[in-house]
């Protein structure tokens, strides 16, 4: 089975239906759970995800919830994912897209983002762009 | 802000075809449960206000 990390803003558009990139990420994910490729998300990612829903216990039920039946599989940062994510800073990316790029490297998976610079960046790191969203 | 109350059932059919009975319930409410909580510019101002 292949594997495809989430970045943070892949989760987010998901979730909200207002997001401009809402129908694309449903659809890259959709696709992705046909194909039987593993879902998983950072912790780091997760936990940026998490902090608007958590201001209600609603809301935050309600994001647990959806990415649980999503079957998204949590991963924890390991102290290499770690050191890996800090060098991935210096290509101008936050350090939780660091955290992505670390975690999608240290599991020879996919990644998938939106954001630009993360992308501009993929090359260096030896991490591919998820095809879903190419 | 609020809860979608049926998210994205079109887009989660070819997910719910593919479980149970159970998750065909569920899968319908993972895709667009949120309705504008999350602000466009919601990653850079929280990551802004880290480094701040």
């Amino acid at each position: 089975m292949s594997a495809c990390v989430l970045d943070t803003d892949v989760v987010i558009a998901a979730l909200d239906r207002r997001d401009a990139h809402h129908a694309q990420a449903a659809d890259a994910i959709t696709a992705m759970i046909d194909a039987d490729v593993e879902l998983q998300l950072s912790l780091v990612n997760y936990a940026e995800t998490l902090v608007r829903p958590a201001e209600a216990e609603r809301t935050m039920q309600a994001a647990i919830d959806a990415l649980s039946a999503l079957g998204i599989r949590l991963v924890a940062p390991t102290p290499a994912i770690a050191r890996d994510a800090a060098r991935h800073r210096a290509r101008n990316i936050s350090l939780a897209d660091g955290f992505a790029i670390a975690t999608a490297h240290a599991r020879g998976a996919n990644l998938a983002t939106f954001d630009l610079r993360v992308r501009r960046a993929l090359p260096a790191t030896g991490v591919e762009l998820a095809s879903a969203l190419a | 802000m609020s809860l979608a109350v049926a998210g994205y059932q079109s887009r989660v059919m070819p997910y719910a075809s593919k479980t149970s009975s159970a998750d065909t319930m569920v899968a319908p409410r993972a895709f667009g449960v949120f309705d504008g909580l999350y602000e466009p510019d919601y990653l850079d101002r929280l990551r802004s206000s880290e480094r701040a």
